[in-house]
Parts: C-alpha cells; structure tokens; sequence
C-alpha cells in the first residue's frame, strides 16, 4: 500500500507513515483485537484492554491533530471511534464472546433471524418471567435480589462455558459453531432479565 | 492566534490564558480580574456589564441581571420550579425571555454580553487576534444548557473550541493529570451555589465519576445566617428589618468574614437606624453561627462519595474551588469532612479559568509544534446524557448510552411497520428515561423513498455520529435501495434559533400520564403487531411450517397472549421479541414466497388505515 501523502509503500496496519510520519487510514483488515494488540480470544485481561486503549488514544485522538488538515483530522476521527467501539465490545465479555463468532462468520444479533433457540431455554426464559411477575407483597425485593443472585450464577457460569469453548484449541465444524452463537443469543436474554430485575430495584 | 480560557459563572466570572508557559487571569484597567456576572439594561437598551451593573442592582433591581447562568437552557416553567422568581420571566412562545430596560433579552444574549466583556479585556492584552475559547461549564449541564452556553459564545464573536467541564479544569490547574492515576473531589463553593464532582484518572484521561451539590448554598448563605444572628442580638426581627438596614447587615457580616480569614478576633459594626450596635467576634462564635450552614454541604459530598462507589480515604486528594472556599472555617470543615487537608494552593476564583486556559492552549495552533509524547493530558470526554430515537408507543431507545466515550458510532436496524409504508419519521432525542416526552428533543427528520414492502420487509439503518466536540450527526438509509436522509445537530456553530425553539418546545410537552400503564400499552401495541399477522399466516400459511417451529410458535403465542393480559410491561416485551425469533424462519419464507408472486399479491391486512403516521418502527438490538 502507498502512503497517502508521500506515497512511500508501506504496511496497511501501520498508523503512522515510516517516511513521512503522517497519519494513515485505519486498515479495513484490523479486527478490533489487533487494533489493541490483543490476542484473538475470550480470555482477557480487563486491564489491559482499557490500557491499551489509552495509549493508543493518546497518539490518535483527534484532539492531536487540531490544526493539521481536513484529511488526517478526518483520519484520526476514524481511529478514535473504532478504538472506542473496541474498548466497547471487549471489555464486555458477552459482546466479546458475540464478536469472536462474528469474526468466525457467525451473528448472534437479535436481527439475525436464523439462530434457532433451544425450546428446553425458551421454557426457561418464560418460567424466570412467570416467577418475576408472580413477586409482590413487603418482601418482593429480597425475593427479587434471590432470584437476581440465581440467574446472575447460571449467567456468569454459561458464560464461562462459552468462553472455554471458544478459546478451544483446534478447527471448529459449522454446526459447533452454531451452537456456540445460539449459547450467546441465549445468554443475551438472561442478561434482559438481570437488567429489568436490576430496573425494578 | 491566542486561545483564550474563560470561566463563565453563577456570580462571577473571568478570563485567563497561557502565556511563556505559564496560565494567568487577565485584569481589567483598575487590575480586578473577577468580573461580576451582572448586566444592566437602561431604558434605551443599552447595555452594561459587571462592576458597574452590580452598583445599580438595588436601585435597579428589575433591569440589573444578577445569576443568568441558572437559565442557561431552560423553560419558565424550569426556571419557577427551581424558585428563580426574582427574573421577571417570559415565556415567548418556546423562547424564554427575560424582562429588563423595557426590552426583553434571552440567557444566551446575556451570557453573551458577560463572554464579550472578558473577550474585549483578553483584545486589549494581548491583540485583536484573540477569537478562540475553551469554556467551563457544570459538569451536571446538560446538552441543552451546553448548547445555550456555546450559542452564548458563539453570539460574544468566540470560536468555541471545546467546553470543559470546571472540576476538570480546575484539576488542569493543579497539574493534578501529571499524575498516572488518581481519585479526586473538586469542591466549589461559589457565592451562591455549590457543587461537589468526584473525579478518576487515569494514564491522562479524565473521568467524571458522580457530581452533587446544591444550587442554593453559598457563601451568601453565611453573610445572611451571620447578618440574622447580629440583627437579632441589636433587639431587630430580622423579617422585619428593611431592605436598607438589611443590606447594611450583609455587607457588615461580609466584612467581618474576610477579617477572620485573617485575624482570630474582628469587631462587628451596625448602624440600626435606632443606634449602633457593636460588638468583637471571634472565629468560634462566628463558626458557631454558621455550623448550619455547613453541615448542609455534607450531605451532597457523603451522596458523590456514595454515587462514584468510593470511601473518603480512597481519595487521593481533594481541590478547593470558589471563593468561599478562602474562608478558615471552610477549609476545616472540608478537611475534617474528607480527612485530608485539601489542596488551596491556587487562587480559588481563578483556578477554573486557569485550567481552561491551559486546556485552550493545548487546543490551539500554538501547541502544533509542541511533541506531543505523553507528556501532555488528554481529555477523553464521554457523553453525558445517552442519545436515541423515538420508537413505537413514544417509547425512547437508546443509540448511545450515556457516559459512552467519544467520538463514537453506533447504528442500529429497524423496519417498517405498515404494510407498504414509504416514509418513517426520525426523532433523535437525548436524556435517561424511556419515554420520549421525558427527555429532550434534539432534532426530527424524515426518510422518504422507501420502497413499499411488507410491514417488517424494509430494513433501515439509523447511525449515530458524535465527534470528538460531541457534535450529533444522524442518518437513516434503507439498505436495498440506498436512499439516505441525514441531520446535524450542530452544538458549536449550526443551531438555527427556529431549531433551538424547536428543542425548547418538545420539552414543554409534558404529558401528565400514568408511566407505567404506557409502557404497557405500548408493549401490547408491539406484540400485537407482531401477534396478528403471524396467527393469520400460520393459517394462511401453514405448510411454510415445520411441525417443530409450529409447536414453538404456538407455545410462544401462548406465553406472550398470557403475558399481554397482566401488567409487566417488559415481559411482554421480551416475549415479543422471542416470538419474532422463533417466528423468523417462517417470516423468510413468507416473504420470499411474497417476492416471488410481486408485490402485489401481497395481502394488505386489516391493520392499513388505523395506524395512519407510523413512526420508526419495532427496533432490533444491534
């Protein structure tokens, strides 16, 4: 790839050009693991994904190049907002868990019509609701935080799970693959509940 | 071209800027750098500012502006409900006005002539270049009040290259982002308001963690507690005293104030009309008679503690801002309060204006030669109310939550929800609560053009851009033919005054509703969208169904028609959108059987005509 400016061949996941130092466009290429320079998997290290973002926020944000021209201005807006959105989705284990599959070609948003769910979780969904509507009286709320505490368990456990799986070692058939999305579109229902339940105090 | 910082405030405010490195506030002719926040009508319309109209407040008090700054943004209605009567407030028609010299002015126009003033007295020292500015405002404003305060700059001739919230400012001015990590409290105690914000930083990133405060307490509230207790020992009710004797009182208190700043031990003189009254006090007895005073800033500072999750030992320091804060019993009480002695170093009037000039200077040309390797902060702002979109039943969904890091971008899908629909209104709006009239409107559009489809066939993708100055952009595009629609909701430069009538109208519509039967209503509204035509097609339809998704879909209906008849409005909705999922498939393929026979074999069920001007509608998470 040629620099933009001095037009130099250069690597497309550099940021900066070697020659001439000015800012290039982000690599269409990235995923949002290598724009942090993390490795591609679940397990992470909260910490140093929000460190990592720093830093590079640190030489792309686009207060850094206030009075540089339209182009690298527009640039770094570009690099600012994916970092963000990387900072966004990584740090949150669940929409991390849902951009590995997607990387691997799988979408586990809620728009993504094909991903069947299991009818034994279905059930499950609609009893943790018929539970939910059935609290009231004085003690609705300690009830509440119990069942909180219950489906936060089997939550944080599935989770776990899904991420063991996906950070497996060795090729993955299609059909583990579907499996594997179908686990996150589940486990995004469970977190609903949990957020109403936090909701309602 | 010289960046300029200034600090807009409640009762007083100034202008600083960098110069051989170093930030210092700029005086007037007669070397005061406090300009007051006042402005003074005369019957001709003209206008003065600061010290001079501060001198005819009492004999002018409907013409002389004292405290616009609580304005800044709002509705009358606002304004009354926070107890601002003293303005005599007009509400011209979504504008709010103020009455004063026979005209009527708006808070905008008033900051305006206060951000004028200070930019006149930053030309005189240092050239006619000076246009660009950094200024503080509250970190509890609002986008609304932050969009009237850059109109306010943007009216005084300024290029306003960023607001910056004053506890980070004054943070800024301490050099406290030298430091690799820490948990600040920024306590400001102005004349007449005050505000506790609890800071965290990290590796040069600020963080607002929890603000508090109390716009109703200040260091007039001691002048007039200590006032009260003197009138009341000279044998004088202090209810009944007159506004003469009344001001006398105050001004006495004032004095004896900033003497015990200094001495342990000050006399205290009045002239009651009847006689003089004097008497010594010494700072115990005049901590004594401003305890209550005190102790009502420690309920906001214990509920930011609480709100940013910290204990006080977790500080790693805490900064006095305000010129109450000059005050020894002040100092003590924040110190005891927070178990640390606070950090007082700086002028407390001029720390804020400092860390905005310093900010400024980091933003201005200046600074392009400056290497930027680390050795400078940067303030990566989020942002501070969450943006969205009208949905269905009035309900507001959220694009970008708040306190999301920016610049940042989200889109979203959503679909039509009539058959055939051809437009879709788009209403961006900004605020926490999830109905639409609770929260601010930004800005409406509509995309038009869309291709007539099935009810729930089109798919339209709305994205939200906020740049790294907090400018909105919005655009709605429907995906297999292209056509676009975009708005900016420009803070710095673009607001119409009709666009911000606009937003001031929407707020006014407050509809007196029960919440959570709306909600309810709503969601049943949703389900019922998705309910009737799915019975219909199943029966229609029934061999595009497989025995398993036949069994699934039928349960679902059953759970979800169970839920519609009781009252959890989100369990309705969570129903809703599972019976969409497990109904997907046979949707597909209802649809491509549909495209196959044309358009218009497509049946148009009964819902046509009742549901006359859809807005967008039912959303999928993205």
């Amino acid at each position: 790839m040629a620099c933009w400016q001095c037009g130099a061949d250069i690597d497309a996941a550099e940021l900066f050009c070697p020659t001439c130092d000015t800012l290039q466009p982000p690599d269409p290429g990235t995923d949002h693991f290598a724009r942090l320079g993390l490795e591609r998997r679940f397990e992470q290290d909260a910490e140093a994904i929000t460190k990592a973002h720093r830093r590079l926020q640190r030489t792309l944000h686009p207060d850094r190049f206030v009075s540089r021209g339209d182009r690298v201005r527009m640039l770094s807006l570009q690099h600012a907002t994916s970092l963000n959105d990387a900072l966004r989705i990584l740090r949150d284990p669940l929409l991390r868990a849902g951009y590995l599959l997607d990387l691997a070609g799988r979408d586990v948003k809620a728009e993504a019509g094909n991903i069947k769910l299991d009818p034994a979780f279905l059930m499950e969904v609609f009893e943790l609701r018929e539970a939910i509507g059935e609290l009231s009286g004085t003690d609705a709320h300690v009830e509440r935080g119990r069942l909180a505490r219950d489906i936060a368990a089997r939550y944080e456990s599935r989770l776990a799970a899904l991420g063991e799986r996906l950070d497996a070692e060795g090729e993955r058939t299609s059909a583990e693959l579907d499996g594997l999305a179908r686990q996150a579109a589940q486990l995004r229902y469970l977190r609903n509940i949990l957020d109403d339940l936090q909701a309602l105090g | 071209m010289k960046a300029i910082g200034i600090d807009l405030g409640t009762t007083n405010s100034l202008v600083a800027v960098v110069r051989d490195g170093r930030p210092e506030a700029l005086a007037d002719g007669e070397g005061r750098v406090l300009l007051p926040s006042a402005v003074a009508y005369a019957d001709d319309g003209s206008a003065t500012v600061g010290e001079a109209a501060r001198a005819v407040a009492a004999e002018r008090p409907h013409d002389t502006l004292l405290s616009v700054k609580r304005l800044m943004g709002r509705t009358k209605a606002e304004a009354e409900a926070e107890g601002l009567s003293t303005f005599r407030l007009v509400q011209d028609g979504p504008v709010l006005r103020i009455e004063a010299g026979g005209g009527q002015h708006t808070p905008i126009e008033v900051s305006a002539r206060i951000l004028a003033a200070l930019r006149d007295r930053a030309r005189a020292a240092l050239g006619d270049d000076v246009g660009r500015a950094v200024i503080t405002v509250p970190a509890y404003f609002d986008d609304t009040q932050r969009q009237a305060t850059r109109q306010a700059g943007r009216l005084a001739g300024l290029d306003v290259m960023r607001l910056l919230n004053e506890p980070t400012a004054a943070a800024l001015a301490y050099g406290l982002d030298k430091q690799e990590e820490g948990r600040f409290a920024v306590f400001d105690l102005g004349g007449g308001t005050f505000d506790i914000s609890i800071l965290h930083l990290v590796d040069g990133v600020f963080e607002v963690l929890s603000t508090g405060g109390d716009t109703r307490l200040g260091g007039d509230d001691f002048d007039r507690a200590v006032a009260e207790a003197m009138l009341r020992e000279a044998g004088v009710d202090p209810e009944q005293a007159g506004p003469g004797l009344r001001r006398r009182a105050i001004a006495a208190a004032e004095a004896a104030k900033i003497a015990l700043t200094d001495h342990f031990e000050t006399r205290f003189a009045l002239d009651t009309g009847d006689g003089r009254f004097e008497r010594s006090l010494s700072r115990d007895q005049y901590e004594s008679i401003v305890r209550p005073v005190l102790t009502r800033v420690a309920g906001p500072c214990k509920q930011a503690l609480a709100d940013a999750g910290l204990r006080p030992d977790e500080l790693d320091g805490v900064v006095l801002v305000g010129g109450s804060t000059r005050s020894p019993f002040v100092q003590r009480f924040v110190a005891e309060l927070f178990g640390r002695q606070p950090l007082a170093d700086i002028d407390p009037d001029e720390v804020v204006a400092l860390g905005a000039a310093s900010q400024a200077d980091l933003l201005s040309v200046d600074s392009e030669l400056r290497v930027l390797d680390g050795g400078d902060v940067l303030l990566l702002d989020v942002t501070p109310l969450s943006l969205g979109l009208e949905t269905m039943g009035g309900l507001a969904e959220k694009i970008i939550p708040r306190n999301s890091p920016i610049p940042a971008s989200r889109a979203q899908a959503f679909t039509t929800f009539q058959e055939g629909q051809t437009a879709m209104d788009i209403h961006v709006v900004q605020g926490e609560r999830e109905l639409v009239d609770d929260c601010r409107s930004l800005a409406r559009f509509r995309l038009t053009g869309i291709p007539p489809r099935a009810a729930g066939a089109a798919r339209i993708r709305v994205t939200f851009q906020v740049d790294a100055d907090g400018i909105l952009r919005v655009s709605a595009r429907e995906l297999s033919t292209g056509v676009e629609q975009k708005i900016e909701v420009k803070p710095s430069h673009g607001l119409t005054d009709a666009q911000v009538e606009d937003m001031l109208q929407a707020s006014l519509d407050h509809a007196e509703e029960d919440v959570m039967a709306r909600f309810l209503r709503s969601a049943r509204v949703e389900a019922e969208r998705v309910l009737m035509p799915l019975k219909k097609a199943m029966q229609v339809e029934a061999d595009l169904l497989t025995e398993e998704e036949a069994t699934l879909i039928t349960h679902a209906i059953g759970q979800l028609e169970e839920a519609m008849g009781g009252e959890d409005h989100r369990a309705v909705q969570d129903l809703t959108e599972m019976l969409d999922k497990v109904s997907a498939g046979f949707a597909q393929r209802r649809m491509e059987k549909a495209l196959q026979a044309g358009l218009k074999d497509v049946a148009v069920d009964a819902l046509e005509g009742e549901l006359a001007d859809a807005p967008v509608g039912g959303g999928a998470h993205d």
